[in-house]
């Protein structure tokens, strides 16, 4: 398997603590929470495995060349429809809890037109460039990120304030029975892969999965599940862990660097974060723009300058809804409708997953 | 090549005077004709540049001590320095200026290259210089400089490939590679960059690399010039192609990645942890002069709370005073210190040290003494200013200090967030960036050429 | 080409018009700041039900190094609630009140009750709060501690702050919580918070730190004697540096413990889940430190079983007055919790249990030498 598709997977695990999924994990602690994240740790895997099998038989190929290859166009062009709303949506939610949080801890007399400002150059021109150069980004940006994250991590686990005793008391939940929603938004960590149904066209050669690639993702998801959840739990405490917003930020404004050139760790987390939010939606962005491009057929034109003009279009359509959304939304609607974002996610993968499996047939007869 | 005109013995042929006529009315040409019986030799040449002495000895000398039977003319068609006969009128002219001798007997004609250049010392390393690796650069004469390629790279794969732009001053450009290790489409991009060039004049290496940029508003190099016959070297075993241009003591490397421009050659003299150290304080020099002026506005202006309490209450003590917001005092010190730079650089070098000692010391501590800027702040700049200078190219070095004012701006406007999303802004556009078709920023995790590869295949 | 060129023309003077339209409202220089190092929070006097909120505002001024004085400035004002005191506090002064450097939080003695979680809301609601900011209680006012300069405190640094979280006092009398921990705590099922809580002398130029104060819903909140207080510590958090002195006859010791643990597990009455007994064992290491007496360093055993008897015996009485008051300063309850899958009547049943509760404790002290002399 390519490093990239490591990169991508990671990402989006980590863009998720920001996001609104803790939030959700933790208001089912109570109600099943630990045994769904058991099973949605399985279920990603396979999801995975399912992704890069599928692809390993088109290398060098996207999706939406695929899917012109083998399927019709009646069925190809809402799939690609849908694909692209799904992962548009996707990047829009990170970007607007990310302002949020800007508004709420870095800057708060800042207006939200001038952080909505901040974002517009940047995100747009990685959005419009090169696929190949935004996947070098993501793996610099790893690379740069790479001391910190790790020093945050240590610190993370081996901080005297974390209360294990709290973690203890999250896992004796362990036999509730399931959840939907918890699952759902387990499983999203996972779906950051699914990004390559666009880049695999840069993925040349042959990816394999087998035991030991199974065993990267899983042992990457496990972590990622546990950090996401107990680490907070230990810090906030398991009773009333719900009712906290932004429990990654707060969770970091309790460690300390006793020693450090900067003794609150939150900024270091909040600019990291930054980083990885970036990416995670330029990359989203990115995939969007280029399945709403070939769900429209733009791709088939050959003038330059129509070519250009649509990516225009989809970069000023993209931010339209998205200030329009950010000055809307309030901070209950945000996590409402990620909740259903998240519930909607399983479908649309096992929709995919079950498409690919047509695919796969017809390519082989 | 022959002539159809008949021409008495003693009146120079009509090709000659042509030739000739058309040099005038400059001071320096030289109408030759050499008579012993029937033997009938004329010569052209430009005396400025032309060795006389060398003439002397291998023309005209052998021309009255050979006997009558002997053939001259066979002689000289035998001499090795026999350079290509072009064709036409302007192209002779052209190698006559560059130093040939025109040779005419009876209705043959050659050209002899007797050259002499001036200009032909090795320089030393000024730009680049090292401890432990080479002390002298290029010179500025293109042949002396191949001359040195060659001594140092023994192998019959060096490939030299003479290229003549059409450009006024029709000076000699040359490329270099190893044609084993070269690709053949880079090459013949290049090949196809430097041909396509319409310009009036180059005069260096400098500017050749500003042409071959070929965007108007770049602003970070995608092409490497160097002083240091090592650098070359190293770059040409790595599969780049070198230019060469005759009468500029600098080479262009291309194409190049960023790190090609972190790279000091000093790195390759020493033990591995050195190395290391010194490659890490580079790239923390690297980002120290680009954020840290950045990091000022954005902590002192929008959130103190980064700081320690502390240095925070320090940094307000300090700040007492100061009339200016804080980005206008971080944008007149930092033009400062630029024109500080600036300043002794053109400078001959017995006075920069005083106006060093004068911008640095006296007018800094004069600044603070009347509140026009902080303590604290002259501490920022001149760290910035010390680390700027660790950046080994000094091309890279102009292209991160004016990176330093643009993200100096969105910080200003933003924050320290917009610190944060101006170096990812920054990142993204280096790696957008691409030298000659191949990627300017990325991840060498294998061998350099292995990852190409797996992009092209 | 020309098009992506137009686009980000268009994008540029949308940023500039932009930044032209909003620009200004957050930047603010640090000189235009004023920073709060510590917030004093007293029962209001005139206002019923109300707050008194003092803060403390360190100054920054001309060179810090020459300065011999720390220099403050006190803020005071009443409101029925502190975000309302502190938003009027703002019109007491010229400059921004920045609380993103506030350290210390000061409770008045009598606040400190489970209603404090009212308070605590505003300073966990509002973003820009350390929440590794330090929660102690104050005697008799937190506007008297506050207004203590010591002698020893440097400029551009604030003893209260020193004071806690290890960084320059590391005494084991010293108990330290940050307002996360009190918030955990506060919520938590089965643990009750543990604050500081910090004294004057009478001449009022010094801080004295070595009692501290168990929050629980009473009135008036159970303070912890400096000898408890450095139990408790020395039992939970494993600090450094303690003594203990050990009386036997006429040998008096005194031992310097540089290490101590404890484990305990829970006993279950047969036949039901409630427990019945805690089981704790306790080891700890030191030297001796000082004696009355000449000491064998061959006799370390029986000295060692000497102080493991007295330290038992302390450690038990602490651990039944707390018992007898009701509280669980350790978290027995906490930890309880954990060892059991949650079942609905779980907590109760330890809050029936917990009053007659054994403890069987068992102290293993290890003396490792009697110090440089015999």
């Amino acid at each position: 398997m390519s490093r990239f598709v490591y990169f991508l997977l990671i990402s989006n695990m980590i863009a998720n603590l920001i996001a609104s999924s803790p939030r959700i994990l933790f208001g089912k602690s109570e109600e099943g929470a630990i045994v769904t994240m058991i099973i949605a740790l399985f279920f990603g895997v396979f999801i995975n495995w399912v992704l890069i099998t599928f692809f390993k038989a088109f290398p060098g190929k996207s999706l939406p060349h695929i899917l012109s290859l083998y399927l019709s166009k009646w069925i190809a062009i809402p799939t690609l429809f849908i694909l692209g709303i799904v992962w548009y949506v996707s990047g829009m939610q990170t970007l607007i809890t990310y302002i949020d949080i800007l508004l709420r801890f870095i800057t708060p007399e800042m207006s939200v037109y001038l952080i909505i400002a901040m974002f517009i150059p940047v995100i747009t021109f990685g959005v419009i460039m090169q696929s190949r150069n935004i996947l070098f980004t993501l793996e610099l940006v790893f690379v740069l990120s790479f001391p910190v994250a790790a020093y945050y991590v240590v610190k993370l686990y081996f901080s005297e304030q974390v209360s294990w005793n709290h973690v203890a008391i999250a896992m004796t939940f362990i036999d509730n029975p399931p959840d939907y929603t918890v699952f759902s938004t387990v499983t999203y960590l996972f779906v950051g892969a699914f990004d390559i149904i666009i880049f695999n066209s840069l993925l040349k050669k042959k990816m394999t999965f087998g035991i030991k690639q199974a065993l990267i993702i899983f042992i990457l998801g496990a972590f990622a599940i546990f950090t996401t959840y107990f680490i907070p739990i230990g810090v906030l405490g398991f009773d009333q862990v719900e009712s906290i917003l932004y429990p990654w930020i707060l969770t970091s404004d309790s460690i300390r660097m006793k020693f450090g050139v900067i003794e609150r760790v939150i900024f270091i987390f909040l600019l990291l974060l930054l980083a990885i939010a970036f990416l995670n939606i330029t990359i989203h962005w990115h995939v969007a723009c280029k399945l709403f491009q070939s769900a429209f057929g733009i791709e088939q034109l050959k003038i330059k300058l129509r070519e250009k003009i649509s990516l225009g279009i989809v970069v000023v359509v993209f931010w339209s809804i998205a200030i329009y959304t950010t000055l809307k939304v309030t901070e209950y609607d945000l996590f409402l409708y990620s909740k259903y974002y998240f519930n909607s996610i399983p479908i649309i993968l096992i929709g995919l997953m079950v498409l690919m499996l047509v695919v796969n047939r017809r390519a082989k007869v | 090549m022959s002539m159809d005109e008949t021409t008495s013995h003693t009146e120079p042929p009509a090709y000659f005077t042509r030739l000739a006529k058309r040099l005038e009315p400059t001071s320096d040409i030289v109408k030759k004709t050499l008579k012993s019986k029937d033997r009938i030799v004329h010569l052209l040449y430009l005396k400025s540049v032309v060795d006389i002495m060398q003439l002397q000895e291998i023309v005209v000398k052998p021309f009255y001590e050979m006997s009558a039977d002997q053939n001259f003319a066979e002689y000289i068609f035998s001499l090795p320095y026999e350079t290509k006969m072009p064709t036409g009128d302007e192209e002779v002219l052209i190698e006559i200026t560059k130093g040939n001798v025109f040779v005419m007997i009876d209705k043959q004609i050659t050209l002899l290259e007797l050259k002499v250049v001036a200009a032909n010392a090795v320089q030393e390393a000024i730009m680049e210089p090292t401890i432990h690796g080479p002390q002298l650069g290029l010179s500025e004469s293109i042949e002396t400089n191949i001359n040195l390629m060659r001594q140092r790279y023994h192998k019959p794969s060096l490939i030299i490939e003479p290229i003549q732009l059409e450009d006024i001053s029709n000076r000699d450009i040359a490329l270099i590679y190893d044609g084993e290790k070269v690709k053949p489409h880079l090459l013949k991009k290049i090949r196809a960059r430097i041909l396509t060039l319409d310009v009036e004049l180059v005069q260096a290496s400098g500017d050749l690399q500003y042409y071959l940029n070929n965007k108007k508003y770049s602003l970070f190099p995608t092409s490497l010039l160097t002083e240091r016959p090592d650098r070359i070297l190293h770059n040409m075993a790595g599969g780049k192609v070198i230019i060469l241009v005759d009468g500029s003591p600098h080479a262009i490397i291309a194409p190049t990645t960023f790190f090609d421009f972190m790279l000091s050659m000093e790195d390759a003299y020493y033990s591995f942890w050195v190395v290391t150290l010194i490659r890490f304080l580079r790239y923390a020099g690297l980002f120290t002069c680009i954020m840290l002026p950045a990091i000022y506005v954005g902590v002192t202006s929008y959130t103190p709370e980064v700081l320690r309490s502390e240095l925070a209450l320090t940094v307000a003590a300090s700040r007492i005073g100061v009339p200016y917001p804080s980005f206008i005092e971080v944008f007149f010190m930092l033009i400062f210190i630029e024109l500080l730079t600036e300043a002794s650089m053109r400078l001959p070098n017995s006075i920069s040290a005083t106006a060093t000692t004068v911008g640095g010391l006296i007018l800094g501590t004069a600044a603070v003494e009347a509140a026009l800027t902080s303590n604290i702040m002259v501490i920022v700049v001149s760290l910035v200013a010390i680390s700027t200078f660790v950046i080994p190219i000094s091309e890279m070095n102009y292209a991160v200090r004016v990176c330093r004012f643009l993200l100096l701006v969105y910080t200003t406007l933003f924050g320290i967030a917009g610190m944060m999303l101006g170096m990812l802004g920054l990142l993204l556009y280096l790696v957008n960036k691409d030298s000659f078709g191949e990627p300017y920023l990325r991840m060498f995790w294998k061998n350099r050429r292995e990852e190409l590869e797996a992009d092209d295949s | 080409m020309k098009f992506l060129s137009l686009s980000k023309w268009f994008l540029m003077v949308l940023c500039i018009s932009g930044m032209l339209i909003q620009y200004g409202c957050a930047f603010k220089d640090i000189d235009k700041r004023l920073f709060v190092s510590a917030i004093g929070i007293d029962p209001a006097e005139n206002v019923e039900n109300g707050y008194k909120v003092t803060v403390k505002v360190a100054l920054p001024f001309g060179a810090i190094k020459d300065s011999a004085k720390p220099s403050f400035a006190y803020l005071s004002r009443e409101g029925h609630s502190i975000g309302e005191a502190i938003r009027m506090l703002e019109t007491h002064i010229d400059k921004v009140l920045e609380l993103g450097h506030m350290k210390t939080i000061i409770v008045h003695e009598k606040l400190l009750r489970n209603d404090m979680q009212t308070f605590m809301d505003y300073f966990i609601r509002r973003g820009d709060i350390q929440l590794i900011s330090y929660v102690a209680g104050a005697r008799p006012s937190a506007e008297t501690i506050l207004k203590v300069e010591p002698k020893t405190e440097a400029p551009a640094s604030v003893a209260l702050i020193n004071f806690f979280g290890a960084t320059a006092n590391d005494s084991p009398y010293v108990v330290t919580t940050f307002l996360f921990q009190l918030r955990r705590d506060i919520l938590a099922d089965g643990i009750n918070p543990v604050l500081p809580l910090i004294e004057t002398n009478e001449k009022g130029d010094e801080l004295i730190v070595n009692h501290s104060v168990v929050v629980d819903g009473r009135e008036d909140p159970t303070v912890l004697s400096t000898i408890e207080t450095k139990y408790f510590n020395s039992l939970l958090k494993n600090s450094t540096g303690l003594t203990y002195l050990v009386k036997k006859g006429s040998l008096e010791l005194l031992l310097n413990i540089s290490q101590s643990k404890m484990t305990y597990q829970f006993v279950s009455r047969e036949g039901s889940e409630a427990p019945r007994a805690i089981d704790m064992h306790i080891v700890m290491k030191g030297i001796i430190g000082e004696s009355n007496k000449d000491l064998s360093i061959a006799k370390l055993d029986e000295y060692n079983r000497l102080a493991s008897k007295e330290v038992k015996q302390k450690i038990l009485h602490f651990l039944i007055k707390m018992q007898e008051e009701n509280l669980d300063p350790f978290g027995f309850g906490l930890h309880y919790r954990t060892t059991r899958l949650y079942t609905e009547d779980l907590f109760t049943a330890w809050q029936k249990a917990y009053p007659d509760i054994e403890f069987k404790v068992t102290v293993e002290v290890k003396l490792q030498g009697t110090g440089t002399i015999e």
